[in-house]
């Protein structure tokens, strides 16, 4: 590795340890989520690791300063726990307690805080974990960032982690295979993003190996004016206890005028089925957008044959994928622990309770709320009276299309005034005590710096 | 001072809204538990199908799919592309489906195309990007 090479230890990431700790570390990450999508039922059946145990490797390694997988996808397995089972998180208990201890430690919190660090996590995994059938426009994701940006150093490219969605489902070649995209901004120019180039997704990656040529009948090795066309077998390795998954794919990797291209792209798409996968196809584009920075969009459709792994729909989100696109969105490292921001008098700002949000800031949320709600009403009618007056006013299927985005901004309406009544209630519950005759809720106090246990000042 | 009505009523208010919060969160756990909420991160579709934003135009027209061909410049019949909207209004940015139903022997792949208005052919979109989900390798 070159030096200087942003893939070098030092920014809490996964580039300077050794392969097999990177796999160690994605096979705990891979267990959490696997528990969290499947529930404890799978473990034994599939050969992962008991949770605590899961967390155990992690803490040590975080401790010890060499996390092989990016601290974010850490912190994604936990949301996504506390989403998708509340109780796991519940119970977590004080092997948790450790795990946040830890990732506290690698921020680069102060020791007198730590305590109140840890806390804010807690109380923002237990946030994720309070799910609202009124309130579901917010990611969990974002919400738990937004929350422990403080009080973890998150970096901006963390706070955005890119999500993953695998909601479209594709039938072809008799499965249902799963459509997987991925989105996300970077301030690094396309050259420094190399997730199009496939020999070097093993660089950074917990799951992936080394390409290695295929060296099947009619294998394809081109070099073409634009980049290169080659049949390599893909190496994909996750779960303890299971070979890894070896996929014959063709790659058509194309790159406008290096070495400072606008845009790279890639194609690939299996070659012939395997033992496992019946469909293994998609796309990685990186290219310069107008507002300057870098627009990556990566999409996969993955269709198993291997039954256990059916069973899994979000297994390319939950593991290797999110595994391969996130390390490419911090950096290939993972991020770094940024210094919390401090205050003027050296105290960490943590944030406060999610839950004790101030009447004022209900209020603007509503304001903000409405004045969306009615630029998309605008924006509706606009389109509706153009519809009355051009040529297609006897389109039904615009006129379908129109009342459907009306009904559905109507019920997404309903739903955030009713969060937002809730709300209200909840800062009006909270809300202290006046001093004077004013019945406004005072700001909430900010945490004391000399009381970094949490307790209330007296 | 406050006056003791004031503090009366503040009071009053606050338990007030304690029991409906509870109320409230009681009934969502009771909904969480009835609804099987879906933990999809977006509802962004990516195959078959792109969505693109189409600039403000000057007068209204309708739009329809140029050329689309991959990368080894192999085009999409033009029949098997649809778009929707099919008309545009004048002055406002429109959301353009670009849906392709891929006829058999279409290689899988990403291809590039336009957006044009169907009666000049003029270039409305350029460097939509679709991934065809075809039935062999290029």
């Amino acid at each position: 590795m070159a030096p200087g090479d942003p893939r070098e230890k030092g920014e809490g990431g996964s580039g300077g340890v050794a392969e097999e700790e990177r796999r160690t570390h994605g096979y705990a990450v891979a267990g959490l989520n696997a528990l969290s999508a499947m529930g404890e039922g799978i473990r034994s059946e599939w050969g992962l690791s008991p949770r605590d145990d899961a967390i155990e490797t992690l803490t040590e390694a975080i401790r010890e300063d060499r996390l092989g997988v990016p601290r974010v996808l850490v912190l994604d397995a936990l949301v996504k726990l506390a989403h998708r089972r509340p109780k796991e998180i519940a119970s977590g208990g004080p092997r948790l307690d450790a795990l946040l201890l830890a990732l506290v430690e690698d921020a680069g919190v102060p020791a007198e805080h730590q305590a109140r660090a840890v806390d804010t996590v807690k109380r923002a995994l237990d946030s994720v974990a309070r799910r609202s059938v009124l309130a579901p426009a917010r990611h969990p994701w974002k919400r738990f960032a937004n929350d422990v940006k403080s009080a973890l150093g998150l970096t901006q490219a963390e706070v955005e982690k890119p999500l993953c969605n695998d909601r479209q489902v594709v039938k072809k070649a008799g499965v249902d295979a799963i459509g997987v995209t991925v989105d996300f901004d970077t301030d690094a120019a396309p050259a420094q993003m190399t997730v199009c180039d496939p020999t070097r997704w093993h660089e950074c990656t917990a799951a992936f190996h080394e390409m290695q040529p295929w060296g099947g009948a009619g294998a394809v090795d081109q070099q073409r004016p634009n980049g290169w066309r080659r049949d390599l077998i893909e190496k994909v390795d996750f779960l303890p206890g299971r070979p890894p998954l070896e996929t014959p794919l063709r790659f058509t990797y194309s790159i406008d005028d290096p070495p400072d291209p606008a845009w790279i792209h890639l194609d690939y798409v299996l070659i012939e089925e395997t033992k496992e996968i019946a469909v293994d196809e998609g796309s990685i584009d990186v290219r310069r957008a107008q507002s300057g920075r870098t627009r990556v969009s990566t999409k996969k459709l993955i269709g198993f044959k291997d039954e256990m792994l059916a069973s899994w729909p979000t297994v390319a989100c939950d593991t290797f994928w999110s595994d391969l696109v996130v390390n490419a969105a911090v950096g290939c490292l993972g991020g770094g622990a940024q210094e919390p921001d401090l205050k003027e008098d050296g105290g960490t700002a943590f944030m406060a309770d999610p839950r004790q949000k101030q009447l004022s800031e209900v209020i603007e949320e509503a304001a903000e709320a409405a004045r969306e709600s009615i630029g998309v009403y605008t924006e509706l009618a606009k389109q509706a009276a153009s519809q009355l007056s051009g040529a297609g006013a006897a389109d039904n299927a615009a006129w379908v299309q129109l009342t459907t985005k009306a009904s559905s901004r109507a019920l997404a309406d309903a739903a955030k005034s009713w969060t937002i009544y809730s709300e209200m209630l909840a800062a009006l519950a909270e809300s202290p005590t006046p001093a004077s005759g004013s019945t406004e809720s005072s700001p909430t106090p900010e945490p004391p710096s000399d009381t970094p246990d949490g307790s209330p000042h007296g | 001072m406050a006056d003791p009505l004031s503090d009366l009523v503040a009071t009053a208010v606050r338990a007030w809204a304690g029991v409906a919060r509870a109320w409230i969160e009681s009934a969502n756990a009771i909904l969480v538990g009835l609804m099987e909420l879906s933990d999809t991160e977006s509802g962004q579709f990516g195959f078959n199908e792109e969505t693109v934003l189409v600039p403000a135009q000057p007068a209204a027209c309708a739009v329809s799919a140029g050329r689309f061909a991959d990368i080894d410049d192999t085009p999409l019949p033009v029949e098997v592309i649809s778009v929707t909207p099919t008309a545009l209004g004048a002055g406002v940015e429109t959301r353009v489906c670009v849906r392709v139903t891929p006829p058999p022997g279409t290689a899988s792949g990403t291809y590039t195309g336009t957006l044009t208005e169907t009666s000049g052919g003029r270039c409305l979109a350029e460097e939509v990007g679709v991934y065809v989900v075809g039935d062999r390798a290029p």
